[in-house]
C-alpha cells in the first residue's frame, strides 16, 4: 500500500507537468516519410509544407494568445472546459496559465519546469538537466507552440487534409508508444498561417481534445509576471 | 559561550511543537460547520431526512488535491454515481487536461479502462482509488440497527464495518453528516469529513470533502466544481 502511494506520488510529479505532447514520447529512429497530399494544390512533399509554414510564422519573437480546451470524454455525455492563456517567449520560453476550472500555471523554460496550482498554493520547481526525458517533452512542446513542425516528422506520419483553412493531420508512426493513445492530431491554421487556430487530438479510447486559439497577438511585450507562476490573477 | 548542543535542545521542543501544529492544524479550505442544539432533534429523522434529500446518482466535477509527506498534488476528477447500484465511473485528469486514469467499479468490482503507465508499475493504484471513492459516496447512513449517542450538536451513529467500527456523525443546521469515520480498535483507520452542503434541483451536495487516511497517511481534498444534472 505503501509502495502504491510513493508511486502515486511520483506519478503525480511526473504528470503534473505534462501536457498532450507527453503521450508523443517515441523512438526517434524513424525519419522523414511523409504521405502524399490529398489536394492537388499543396506541395507533394510536407517536408516543404511545414519549412514554409514554419518561415510563415518564424517572423515573432514573442507570443500571447488565449485558449479554451474542449475535452470530450466518451464516457460522459458533457464536455469538460479549460480555458486559459499561452505566453510564448522565443527561442524557448512557454508559459502556460488555466484560469477554470482552476488556476493553475506552469512555465517551461530551457532550463526548468516551474509549476503551481491554487488548490496546493505550490510551487514546483524541476531542473531539466537532471530529467532527459523531460528534456524530450519539452522539446516536442516546444516545437508545436513555437512553430518547428519539420521536427514533428520524426514521430509522425504527417498529411494534408485542406487549404482553406490549412489543416494538416498528424499520425503517429506505427512503433511508437503513442500510436497506443493517440489516433490523430489535426492541426487547423489561421488563415494568415501565423499560427495555430485549432488543434484537435484524436485518442484511441474515444476520447477527444480540441484546443482553439483566441485573441493571438504577434510580438507583444511579455511582463515579466506573465512569465510568473504564483501569484497571477 | 553557549554550548551548541544545550542550545539545540531547547530549541527543540519549539520545533517539536511548529512540527506538531503543522501537521495536526493543516489548513481546512472550507467553511467549518455550524453547530446547532440537537438535543430536541429524532435520530432516525435526521437520517432520513439526509438521504431524502441526498443524490441518488449524479455527476459531478472536482478538483483533487492528493497530499502526502507534505508533498501536494492536484487534479481535475470527472464523477459518474449511482448509490442504489453501488456504481461509479470516474476520470481524472492533471491540470492541463491530460487524462491520468479512468476507473468504474460496481458490486461486482473496479474495472480500471485506462491508467498512465506511471501509476500501475506499482501496487493495486485501481483498487486504491476505487475503495477511497465507496467510501467517500457510498453507505453515508448508518443502517437502523447502529447505535445511537446524542450530544449537545451533534449525533453519533456506530455500528461493526469489516474488523472495525464505522461511525457517522451528523450535525449543523442541516442535520446533515458531516463525518464519516472508521476505527479498527479505538485507532482511527481513517475518516472524512463533508463541508459546506449546498442545494441543486433539490437535492444536496457537499462542496467540501476531505478524507484521511491515518493508516497509510495521506490524504484527499475534494472541491466540488459543478454539477451535471
Amino acid at each position: 500500500m505503501r509502495t502504491c502511494k510513493k508511486i502515486i506520488i511520483s506519478s503525480f510529479i511526473l504528470l503534473s507537468v505534462f501536457i498532450a505532447p507527453v503521450h508523443y514520447i517515441t523512438g526517434a529512429e524513424l525519419k522523414g516519410g511523409a504521405t502524399a497530399s490529398e489536394e492537388g494544390k499543396l506541395p507533394s512533399d510536407m517536408r516543404e509544407l511545414l519549412l514554409q509554414m514554419e518561415r510563415q510564422g518564424s517572423d515573432f519573437n514573442s507570443l500571447k494568445t488565449d485558449f479554451i480546451q474542449e475535452k470530450n470524454l466518451a464516457v460522459f455525455r458533457s464536455k469538460i472546459i479549460i480555458k486559459g492563456r499561452i505566453y510564448l517567449q522565443k527561442p524557448g520560453t512557454v508559459a502556460w496559465h488555466v484560469d477554470e476550472p482552476l488556476k493553475y500555471s506552469v512555465l517551461i523554460t530551457d532550463k526548468l519546469i516551474r509549476q503551481w496550482d491554487e488548490d496546493t498554493n505550490q510551487v514546483q520547481e524541476i531542473p531539466l538537466s537532471k530529467n532527459p526525458m523531460f528534456r524530450v517533452v519539452i522539446d516536442q512542446l516546444t516545437a508545436w507552440f513555437s512553430g518547428r513542425y519539420v521536427q514533428l516528422l520524426d514521430d509522425y506520419a504527417v498529411s494534408a487534409k485542406k487549404t482553406h483553412p490549412l489543416e494538416i493531420e498528424f499520425i503517429p508512426r506505427e512503433s511508437g508508444n503513442m500510436k497506443k493513445i493517440i489516433k490523430s492530431i489535426t492541426v487547423t491554421f489561421r488563415e494568415d498561417r501565423k499560427y495555430l487556430q485549432k488543434v484537435q487530438f484524436d485518442e484511441v479510447s474515444g476520447d477527444s481534445t480540441t484546443i482553439t486559439f483566441k485573441n493571438t497577438i504577434f510580438n507583444a511585450p511579455i511582463d515579466s509576471a506573465d512569465l510568473e507562476v504564483k501569484g497571477r490573477v | 559561550m553557549i554550548n551548541k548542543n544545550s542550545l539545540h535542545m531547547r530549541q527543540l521542543p519549539s520545533m517539536l511543537i511548529v512540527l506538531v501544529c503543522l501537521y495536526g492544524c493543516a489548513v481546512i479550505p472550507f467553511q467549518k460547520t455550524s453547530y446547532v442544539p440537537m438535543e430536541s432533534a429524532d435520530p432516525r429523522a435526521v437520517v432520513e431526512a439526509f438521504r431524502t434529500n441526498s443524490p441518488e446518482s449524479f455527476q459531478i466535477m472536482n478538483t483533487i488535491v492528493f497530499e502526502y509527506n507534505w508533498n501536494k498534488f492536484s487534479g481535475i476528477g470527472y464523477i459518474y454515481v449511482d448509490t442504489a447500484e453501488k456504481a461509479f465511473r470516474v476520470v481524472c485528469m492533471n491540470p492541463m487536461g491530460v487524462k491520468l486514469f479512468e476507473l468504474s467499479g460496481d458490486k461486482g468490482g473496479i474495472v480500471q479502462h485506462f491508467v498512465l503507465e506511471q501509476f500501475s508499475k506499482q501496487g493495486n493504484f485501481a483498487a486504491t482509488v476505487g475503495e477511497d471513492i465507496r467510501r467517500i459516496y457510498f453507505d453515508l447512513v448508518p443502517s437502523p440497527e447502529a447505535r445511537v449517542k446524542k450530544k449537545k450538536y451533534k449525533i453519533i451513529f456506530s455500528e461493526p464495518a469489516g474488523a472495525g467500527t464505522m461511525e457517522y456523525i451528523f450535525a449543523g443546521a442541516g442535520g446533515y453528516l458531516v463525518e464519516k469515520n472508521y476505527y479498527e480498535g479505538n485507532t482511527l483507520n481513517w475518516g472524512i469529513s463533508y463541508y459546506e452542503y449546498q442545494e441543486r434541483d433539490g437535492r444536496i451536495y457537499p462542496r467540501g470533502i476531505i478524507l484521511n487516511n491515518k493508516k497509510y497517511g495521506y490524504s484527499l481534498t475534494v472541491k466540488l466544481k459543478d454539477v451535471q444534472t
